[in-house]
C-alpha cells in the first residue's frame, strides 16, 4: 500500500505550503492580528551530571539553585528545576539518546540511536505544525548524522546538521537561492522517476524507494517554502559575530561552538523559520566533540565512569570535573535563555513562547541510571508554564552522601509521573495532542499555572 | 546485529558445541526441506502448538511476567522476524540454544527433537521475513551508495579531480553511517531528506565547476622568485663598497608581480616570517627556501604571501609552482601548503596541499586545481577586502616539534630540518576544466535547429554512465523534458543543460544500484555486475573498460570477470575499497578525534601547554597504515592472514619515525622488513591500537571487546546499563582493590551477569599490555633494568591458552587450526562489506565454498576476493 496516496502537488498543498510571509513581519506588519507562535527547544547534554550536587534540596518556590547551577541564577525565575523524573519501563544506560525524546516502553537500550524506535516528540509536534514554518524542525547537533535525538514516524533517526555555517546559510537563505527555480523542475522530474524505480523494482524495495520519495517531498517543500520566502525582508545578521567556524573537537573552541548553536537556534526561532528545535549537544559513547571542557582535556565520559557513583569523599576531582562540566553547560544555558528573553515579542519576549527543555538522559553517569534524571524546563510561561520552582516528583529525595537511602532507586509509586508525561504536556502546551505518547500517563498539570 | 555472525559463533566455542550445532542445524535444514514439522494451521498454527508450550517449558520462568533476564521476554505472541530488533532477539536466542548457553545450568535441556520444531519454526519464519524485507534469504534489499561512493562517482561521471584540494567533498554530506556495521549495509542504511537536500545542493556547485556558466576573470600572474629577487638586490649589490656601508640593505622580502597582460594592476610578494624574516641564506639563486612553518594550525607564519588586485570567484584556480625538497636524513619531506587569508578575520583558510619529492637541484613544476565553486569560505568578507590575499607554506609535520622560546632553544638547539625550495609560482583561473578525453565528454547544446539533437545525444551518453546501464527512451524523454521546461522559461543553454544533468545525478536510478528482481533468484545482468563490482574495489562508478564489457556480455564469464578483478585490484582506485573497508572494519576514524596532545613522540617543551600541530599528519597516516597493508596483499596476492602474523610493515617516513625504524625516506608507503615489536599486520598498528583503547589508560575491556569483535568476529551485547566499571567494583570490595588489573579482571569473570560475555572478552584484554594507548611500545623493564610483572597472555574463546602476545598472533594465524580463527571470521566480514548486507544463514553454504576456492589458490587476500566476486550470493539476485 502507498503511503501517499495524495499526488505530489496536492501534498505540497497538504502540508501547508501556503505560507507567504515569516510570522515576525506578518505580526509587527499588523500588531495584534495574530498571537506569537509556540515553540519549543530540546537540548540534550549525554551523560548525566554530579549527582550529589546537580538537583537543589527544597521543593517549590524558595529552593536555592545549586552550586553547578549558579550561572542560572539570572533566569531562575524563568525556569524549573525537576527531581524524579524519570522514564518507567524503558531500558536506560546506553539508550539515552534514543530514550529521551521517545520514552519508547520496548527501547532496549542498546548502543547508539540506529534502531527501530517510536517517534520523538519534536517530530511529532513538527508534523502537526511544521507545515507553518521553512523547516518543519530543525535538527542539529555536534556530531552529525544519526547522532541525534529526534526520530520520524517509522522511528528512524532524523539526521543531525553539525555544521555551523551550513544551518546558518539554511536560515539566511544564503545558499542557492538563484537555483530555487530549477531545483524545483529537478525534483519534478526526479520524484517522477522515483515512481518508475518503484513500479519496477516490486514490493520488496517498495520501502526503500518510499524513503526516497519522502525525501524528494521534503526537499521540494522546502523549495516551495524558500520560493515563497525568498523576497521577504531579512534581517541584517552581522555574522562576524558569529563563531560558525569554531571546531568542537577542539577544547578550546567548546565554547564558542555551544553558545555558537544556541545563536543559530535564537536566529531560527526568531525569524520564524522553525518552530521546532532539536539540539544534540554529543554523543552519548565514548569520544566524540564537546567533551572537553576549554581548560584542557577531561575526557568527561571517561570521568563520568570513573566516579563510580562513590561518595564524593572517595571521588573528588573526579566529581570536581563533571560539576565543572555541570556548571560550564549551566552557563551555555543561562545565555541561551538570556539571549531569547532579549528579542521582543508581542506583548513579552520569546521566551515567553518557548518551552525550552535541557538536560540529560542519564542521571548517575557511572551506572547510567536513568531516575532522578536532571531535567530543566525553561521559559513558555504564555504557554501556560508556572516558572520558578523546584517540582520534586515520585517522592525523590535528593542524593545526600551520608544517607544510603537516597541514592537508591525509589519504588514506582502506582501513579508514577515519566519523563514522557513532561513531553507530552510541552506537546500539548504547544497545540499538539499526545495522549498516550511513550510511557505518559498524564498531562502535568501541576506544571501549568 | 553487526556484521551477522551468528550459528558459527558458537562454532568456536568448542569442538563439543561444534557437533551439537551442526545436528541441530542439519535437522533444522531437513525438517523445512521435508516439509515436516510445521503441519496444520501455517505458521501461525505451528506457533500455537510447537513453539509457545516449549518456550513455556524452557524460558518464561526467566523470561517471561515475573522476570525478564536480560530484558528478555517470550510469553509473547508469535515473532515478527521484520522487525529487525526481534530478529537479532530471537536470532539471539537460538544461537544460545543452539550452543546449549541456554537453558542455562541447572535448567532441563530441551531434547533434539523439541530443538529441531521450534528450529524449524523459526527457520520459516525467517524466510517468510527476509522475502517480505528484501525478496528472500541470502538476497538484499535496495542498496544505497555510501556518501563516499556517490562523491567519487559524481566526480568521475563529471571528469572531475582534484588530488591537491584540500576539501574532502564528502564531508558536505551528512555523516553517513551506520552503529557497528558498514555504511554499505543495504538493510540498515536510510535516505533522508537531509541527504537529498546536501546532495542536490553539492551536485549544483560541482557542476559549476564542470560546466562553467559564467565568462571566467582573466587573471594570470607569473613570479620568478631568482629574477625577482636579483632585481631587488643588483642595485646594491652594484654599489661600492664604502657606498654599501652606509645604506640598508635592500628590502628583499617584497616585490611587485605583473599580471601577464600586464592590464590589471600588479599583484604584490612577500616574504614573511615571524618574529625576524626569513634568514638571508634561504633567499638564494636557486629561489626561496622555506622551513616548516611551526604553527600550521592557524595562521602560517613563515611563509610567501601574495596579494592580487582582483577577486576571482568562479572557474578553477590553477597553480603552476616550479618547486624542490632539500631533504635532512631522518626528517619528513616538505608540503607545500596554499590558501587564502580572510584579512579581516585574521583566519587562513588551506586549500591545497601537495607533497614535494623532486630533489632541490631539478624543481620540477606542480600543477595544483582548486575549483573555486567548490571552495567554502566567507566570500562576503572576501568581496569586502576586494583582492586576494593568499599564502604559500611549508606544512611538513614537525615530527619534534621546534622550540619556540629562547631558553628552550639554548636547551634543545634546533635540529636542521628539511626545506622547500620555491623557484616560481604562476596563479591564474583556468576558464574551462579539464574533461578527461577518455569519458564522453558533455557538449553544451549550441541554439539553434541543432539543440534538441544535441541535448538528446549529450544526455543519452550521460545517462548510461551515470545509470550505469543502457537506459529507455522514456528515460532520455524525462529528462530532455527538464531541459526542454528550463529552455521554455528562458534559461540558456548552458544553465538547461545543468538542471537536466543535476536531475540526473541526483536520481533514484543513480543514487540506488538497483537490481529488479523476479521471485526466483537469477543471475544479476552484465550491467548490475558492473555496478557490484565496481563500487566494491574502486568504490566509484564503473569504468569504461567494464561498462564496454557489461554491453557485449562477457563480463559474465568467469574467466572475463577474474581478469576484471586482476585488473582492478592492482589499480590505483583498490586503494579507496582498502581504505573504506579497513576505516570501517577497524573504526580507525575514531583516531582523528583523539586527544591530539597526548601523542607526543618524545618530550617538548612549550609552558606546559599541550602542543597539537605537529599530529594531525602523523594520525592520518595511523589511519592509512592498515589500508596500505592490505592493498600490498591484495597487489601481491599474499594470505589474508597476514593482516595479523606478517613480518613486515607498510609505512611511510612519519610512521617509521614514529616506530623507530631507520631508513625509511619519503611520504609513500612501502613495504619495510618489521622489528620485533612491530610484527603482527593490524594487530601491532598504532591506528588499531589507538582506536581499540578509546583514549583510555585502563582500556583492557575496550581492547578485549575490539579484538574479540573485529578480530575473531564474535557480535559483544551491549552491557547492561547497571554494568559497574572495574574500577567501581574495586571501590566497593576492598580485597579487589588489592589485586592487580589481571588478578582483577578474572574476579570480574566470577562476578554473575559479566562472566557470561566477560568470559571471553577479558582474557584477550591484555595482549596489547605491551603497548600504551597510541600504539607505543612500553617498557617491559623498569629503570634499573628488572622486569615489570606482567604477561600478554590469556585465552581465546575457543578455550586455548595463550603465553604471549607472539603466540596469539601465531594461533590467529595458525593454518592447522580446526577453524581458521582469522581468516574465517575475516572472510565473513569481507563478504557481507561486498554484498552491501548482513550475513544471514543462507551464506552458510556460500562461506564454505568461498573458502574452499580461496584454498585452491593458496588463500591470498586476491585469491579471496576473486573468489567472492565469483561466488553466486554475489553474481545474483
Amino acid at each position: 500500500m502507498s503511503r501517499f496516496p495524495l499526488s505530489r502537488r496536492g501534498f505540497l498543498r497538504a502540508a501547508g505550503i501556503t505560507l507567504a510571509l515569516p510570522w515576525l513581519e506578518a505580526f509587527d506588519g499588523a500588531k495584534g492580528a495574530a498571537p506569537p507562535p509556540a515553540r519549543c527547544v530540546f537540548t540534550f547534554v549525554p551523560n548525566g551530571v554530579n549527582m550529589w550536587e546537580w538537583h537543589p534540596t527544597a521543593a517549590g518556590a524558595d529552593y536555592e539553585l545549586t552550586p553547578p547551577l549558579k550561572a542560572l541564577s539570572a533566569v531562575r525565575e524563568r525556569l524549573t528545576v525537576f527531581s524524579g523524573m524519570r522514564h518507567l519501563k524503558c531500558a536506560g544506560g546506553h539508550g539515552e539518546m534514543a530514550l529521551w525524546l521517545t520514552g519508547n516502553p520496548e527501547h532496549g537500550g542498546e548502543k547508539g540511536a540506529v534502531r527501530p524506535n517510536t517517534q520523538s516528540i519534536d517530530q511529532r509536534i513538527a508534523s502537526a505544525i511544521g507545515g507553518a514554518t521553512r523547516f518543519p524542525s530543525l535538527v542539529v547537533g555536534s556530531m552529525g548524522g544519526i547522532i541525534t535525538i529526534s526520530f520520524n514516524q517509522d522511528g528512524k533517526p532524523v539526521m543531525s546538521e553539525h555544521n555551523l555555517t551550513t544551518i546558518f546559510n539554511d536560515l539566511m537563505g544564503l545558499d542557492g537561492a538563484g537555483r530555487l527555480a530549477h531545483r524545483a523542475s529537478i525534483l519534478d522530474a526526479v520524484a517522477g522517476q522515483a515512481a518508475t524505480l518503484r513500479r519496477d523494482l516490486g514490493r520488496t524495495d517498495e520501502r526503500k524507494v518510499d524513503e526516497f520519495l519522502d525525501s524528494v517531498r521534503s526537499v521540494e517543500r522546502r523549495v516551495q517554502s524558500d520560493l515563497a520566502w525568498k523576497d521577504a525582508p531579512k534581517p541584517t545578521i552581522d555574522r562576524d559575530q558569529l563563531a560558525l567556524s569554531s571546531d568542537p573537537y577542539k577544547g578550546k573552541e567548546s565554547t564558542a561552538y555551544a553558545d555558537t548553536m544556541f545563536d543559530l537556534i535564537v536566529l531560527a526561532l526568531r525569524m520564524d523559520q522553525t518552530r521546532v528545535v532539536s539540539f544534540c549537544t554529543t554523543c552519548s559513547e565514548g569520544p566524540g566533540a564537546l567533551k572537553d571542557l576549554p581548560g584542557g582535556p577531561r575526557n568527561w565520559h571517561g570521568t563520568g565512569h570513573g566516579t563510580g557513583d562513590e561518595t564524593p569523599d572517595k571521588k573528588p576531582k573526579e566529581f570536581a570535573v563533571l560539576s565543572e562540566y555541570d556548571a560550564w553547560w549551566a552557563e551555555r544555558l543561562a545565555r541561551f535563555l538570556g539571549k531569547l528573553g532579549e528579542v521582543n515579542e508581542g506583548d513579552g519576549d520569546l521566551l515567553h513562547r518557548t518551552a525550552v527543555l535541557f538536560g540529560s538522559g542519564m542521571s548517575w553517569p557511572a551506572s547510567h541510571r536513568n531516575d532522578n534524571l536532571p531535567l530543566i524546563l525553561a521559559g513558555g510561561e504564555r504557554l501556560g508554564f508556572k516558572q520558578g520552582r523546584h517540582v520534586v516528583f515520585n517522592g525523590q529525595p535528593k542524593p545526600v552522601p551520608t544517607n544510603p537511602d537516597t541514592v537508591k532507586i525509589a519504588p514506582l509509586p502506582k501513579d508514577a509521573v515519566s519523563m514522557s508525561c513532561l513531553l507530552r504536556t510541552i506537546a500539548e502546551r504547544m497545540g499538539v495532542p499526545a495522549e498516550g505518547f511513550g510511557e505518559s500517563r498524564r498531562v502535568l498539570s501541576e506544571l501549568l499555572a | 546485529m553487526p556484521f551477522g555472525p551468528t550459528i558459527v559463533e558458537g562454532l568456536l566455542q568448542g569442538a563439543v558445541v561444534v557437533c551439537q550445532a551442526a545436528v541441530v542445524w542439519c535437522l533444522a535444514a531437513g525438517a523445512v526441506g521435508g516439509e515436516s514439522g510445521l503441519g496444520e494451521g501455517g505458521l501461525g498454527g505451528t506457533y500455537a502448538r510447537v513453539v509457545k508450550p516449549f518456550l513455556a517449558t524452557h524460558c518464561v520462568s526467566c523470561h517471561g511476567p515475573e522476570q525478564q533476564k536480560g530484558d528478555k521476554r517470550f510469553d509473547g505472541g508469535p515473532p515478527d522476524l521484520t522487525d529487525p530488533k526481534q530478529a537479532a532477539t530471537w536470532t539471539s536466542a537460538q544461537r544460545m540454544m543452539a550452543s546449549g548457553e541456554m537453558p542455562p545450568e541447572g535448567k532441563p535441556s530441551p531434547s533434539a527433537d523439541e530443538l529441531r520444531d521450534v528450529f524449524a519454526y523459526l527457520q520459516a519464519e525467517s524466510e517468510r521475513a527476509a522475502t517480505i524485507t528484501r525478496g528472500g534469504i541470502g538476497r538484499r534489499s535496495l542498496r544505497r551508495l555510501t556518501a563516499r561512493e556517490y562523491v567519487n562517482s559524481v566526480q568521475d561521471l563529471l571528469g572531475l579531480s582534484f588530488p591537491a584540494f584540500s576539501d574532502d567533498l564528502v564531508d558536505r554530506l551528512p555523516i553517513d553511517q551506520v552503529v557497528d556495521g558498514f555504511a554499505n549495509d543495504s538493510d540498515a542504511q536510510s535516505t533522508q531528506p537531509l541527504l537529498l537536500q546536501r546532495s542536490l545542493e553539492l551536485v549544483e556547485r560541482m557542476l559549476d565547476v564542470a560546466i562553467p556558466s559564467e565568462a571566467v576573470t582573466p587573471f594570470r600572474f607569473v613570479t620568478d622568485l631568482p629574477t625577482q629577487l636579483a632585481a631587488l638586490r643588483e642595485p646594491w649589490d652594484a654599489l661600492p663598497e664604502s657606498e654599501r656601508a652606509k645604506r640598508k640593505k635592500p628590502d628583499m622580502s617584497k616585490w611587485v608581480v605583473n599580471s601577464d597582460d600586464k592590464s590589471e594592476k600588479p599583484a604584490q610578494g612577500m616574504l614573511k616570517s615571524h618574529p625576524k624574516g626569513i634568514p638571508e641564506q634561504q633567499i638564494t639563486k636557486e629561489g626561496v627556501y622555506l622551513s616548516p612553518n611551526p604553527n600550521i594550525r592557524d595562521m602560517p607564519l613563515d611563509c610567501l604571501e601574495m596579494i592580487f588586485p582582483l577577486l576571482p570567484e568562479h572557474g578553477v584556480l590553477r597553480l603552476r609552482v616550479v618547486a624542490g625538497a632539500k631533504l635532512v636524513p631522518g626528517d619528513s619531506t616538505p608540503v607545500l601548503r596554499f590558501g587564502f587569508v580572510v584579512t579581516s578575520l585574521y583566519s587562513f583558510q588551506p586549500l591545497a596541499q601537495v607533497t614535494i619529492t623532486a630533489p632541490a637541484e631539478a624543481p620540477t613544476e606542480q600543477i595544483i586545481d582548486i575549483p573555486l565553486d567548490l571552495v567554502d569560505t566567507v566570500w562576503s568578507q572576501l568581496r569586502a577586502q576586494k583582492s586576494l590575499h593568499v599564502r604559500f607554506d611549508n606544512s611538513a609535520d614537525l615530527l619534534v616539534p621546534p622550540p619556540r622560546l629562547a631558553k628552550d632553544a639554548a636547551k634543545n638547539p634546533p635540529v636542521p630540518r628539511s626545506q622547500l625550495l620555491i623557484r616560481s609560482i604562476s596563479v591564474e583561473v583556468a576558464k574551462a576544466t579539464t574533461w578527461p578525453e577518455s569519458t564522453d565528454r558533455i557538449v553544451v547544446p549550441t541554439a539553434g535547429p541543432e539543440e534538441s539533437a544535441q541535448a538528446r545525444s549529450g544526455l543519452s551518453r550521460f545517462l548510461f554512465r551515470a545509470f550505469r546501464r543502457p537506459v529507455t527512451t522514456a528515460e532520455v524523454e524525462s529528462y530532455l523534458a527538464v531541459y526542454g521546461a528550463e529552455r521554455k522559461r528562458g534559461a540558456s543553454t548552458t544553465t538547461a543543460l545543468k538542471s537536466a544533468l543535476a536531475a540526473i545525478l541526483i536520481s533514484p536510478q543513480m543514487l540506488f544500484l538497483a537490481e529488479p528482481k523476479q521471485a526466483a533468484r537469477t543471475r544479476l545482468t552484465p550491467f548490475e555486475l558492473a555496478s557490484r563490482l565496481s563500487y566494491l574495489l574502486c568504490n566509484t562508478t564503473p569504468d569504461d573498460e567494464l561498462l564496454r564489457l557489461a554491453a557485449d556480455g562477457s563480463l559474465a564469464t568467469p574467466a572475463v570477470l577474474r581478469q576484471q578483478v586482476a585488473r582492478l585490484v592492482t589499480d590505483p582506485r583498490a586503494l579507496s575499497f582498502c581504505t573504506d573497508f579497513a576505516r570501517q572494519w577497524l573504526n580507525l576514524a575514531e583516531v582523528m578525534h583523539l586527544k591530539a596532545a597526548i601523542v607526543k613522540p618524545g618530550s617538548t617543551s612549550s609552558g606546559g601547554q599541550a602542543i597539537e600541530f605537529f599530529e594531525h599528519q602523523l594520525k592520518r597516516d595511523f589511519i592509512a597504515e592498515a589500508p596500505h597493508l592490505l592493498r600490498e596483499l591484495l597487489t601481491n596476492n599474499l594470505p589474508v592472514e597476514h593482516l595479523v602474523a606478517s613480518d613486515f610493515v607498510v609505512i611511510n617516513e612519519r610512521l617509521a619515525a614514529y616506530y623507530g625504524i631507520d631508513g625509511v625516506v619519503g611520504p609513500h608507503f612501502r613495504r619495510v622488513a618489521a622489528p620485533p615489536e612491530r610484527m603482527g599486520g593490524v594487530l601491532t598498528q598504532a591506528g588499531s591500537i589507538a582506536a581499540a583503547s578509546h583514549g583510555h589508560m585502563r582500556s583492557e575491556i575496550k581492547r578485549g571487546v575490539f579484538l574479540i569483535e573485529r578480530i575473531l568476529g564474535i557480535d559483544i551485547p551491549t552491557p547492561p546499563g547497571n554494568a559497574k566499571p572495574l574500577d567501581v567494583q574495586a571501590l566497593e570490595n576492598d580485597k579487589l582493590r588489592k589485586l592487580t588489573p589481571r588478578q582483577h579482571l578474572q574476579q570480574h569473570v566470577s562476578i554473575s551477569t559479566c562472566g557470561v560475555c566477560h568470559a571471553r572478552i577479558d582474557p584477550l584484554g591484555f595482549v596489547w599490555d605491551n603497548y600504551d594507548l597510541y600504539g607505543r611500545p612500553i617498557p617491559t623493564t623498569t629503570k634499573d633494568g628488572k622486569p615489570i610483572a606482567g604477561s600478554t597472555g590469556g585465552r581465546l574463546p575457543d578455550k586455548t591458552d595463550f603465553s604471549d602476545f607472539a603466540e596469539f598472533r601465531r594461533l590467529l594465524a595458525d593454518p592447522s587450526a580446526a577453524q581458521r580463527r582469522f581468516a574465517e571470521p575475516f572472510t565473513r566480514r569481507l563478504l557481507s562489506y561486498a554484498l552491501g548486507r548482513g550475513l544471514d544463514h543462507g551464506d552458510e553454504a556460500h562461506l564454505a565454498a568461498i573458502a574452499k576456492a580461496a584454498a585452491q589458490e593458496g588463500n591470498g587476500l586476491r585469491a579471496l576476493v576473486t573468489a567472492i566476486v565469483l561466488s553466486e550470493p554475489f553474481t545474483s539476485k
